[in-house]
């Protein structure tokens, strides 16, 4: 019975991770809302960029910041 | 109870398990997917009105012309930057039967109307391709678009060529106008 269950569970989950993307991922026709000013991490775009040269340098890395638009996933 | 103590029934109800969950994952993956439309088939028709009229079309009413689905929206930057690119390609190809469509998703028309007249004011012309509107997002939604902006071009018989995610740069520039010389051929 235990075993059923689990099993049960298990087919659940997989097929939940099988959807998840067109479940829960804002597709990119759907992120105006994301786009607007106000979604930006720091008003300031001068800041911004400076910012993110300075986390680039110390880190080695770059991306994931908001200096470009809020996050509408525009290239 | 390790694997090593499991008795061989409970191995190959085990292994009758992973099976049927790896089938699930794929199936269910591709259910996801089903519709999405690839090179050499045929694009997903649509109807939609103008942006700045009223006037409907659709992609059929375009069949015999080399067709550049392009979906933009005003809030994306870099949208409204490949637009002045978008009408040089337009005015280049345009005479051989070539037609950029533009479908605007903003969920409201009206920012989308204030670019496309102050891009009117600065280019000093009309922007001579076709302009639609589509509130409920579908031709985004059919074509399963994977970014913002994103381009389709689309043969004389209607069979989507080529997809071009993304907004385009110099090289895809060139890449796109190599493409459309073909589909012109």
């Amino acid at each position: 019975m235990n075993r059923t269950v689990l099993c049960l569970g298990l087919l659940c989950l997989i097929a939940l991770t099988g959807c998840a993307e067109k479940l829960i991922m804002v597709q990119p026709y759907e992120m105006e809302h994301f786009a607007q000013d106000k979604m930006r991490f720091t008003p300031l775009d001068a800041r911004a960029a400076f910012e993110e040269h300075i986390y680039s340098i110390r880190e080695a890395s770059a991306g994931g910041s908001s200096g470009f638009q809020g996050g509408c996933g525009c290239r | 109870m390790g694997m090593g103590s499991a008795s061989p029934r409970s191995r190959v109800h085990l292994s009758l398990v992973m099976f049927i969950l790896v089938v699930l994952t794929c199936t269910v993956r591709t259910v996801a997917f089903a519709g999405m439309p690839v090179a050499g088939q045929p694009a997903p028709d649509f109807v939609l009105p103008g942006l700045l009229d009223a006037q409907t079309l659709s992609l059929k009413d375009l069949k015999g012309n080399v067709v550049l689905l392009n979906i933009w929206a005003s809030w994306c930057t870099s949208c409204k930057d490949e637009m002045e690119d978008l009408l040089a390609v337009q005015e280049q190809y345009g005479p051989r039967g070539f037609s950029l469509v533009a479908v605007n998703i903003d969920n409201a028309p009206s920012s989308a109307v204030d670019f496309m007249k102050r891009f009117e004011n600065r280019s000093k012309k009309k922007p001579g391709f076709i302009l639609l509107y589509d509130r409920d997002k579908k031709v985004p939604k059919d074509y399963f678009q994977r970014g913002m902006p994103t381009s389709y071009l689309i043969d004389r018989e209607g069979i989507l060529r080529k997809t071009y995610p993304g907004s385009f740069s110099k090289s895809t520039l060139d890449t796109l106008k190599t493409a459309i010389e073909e589909a012109l051929k």
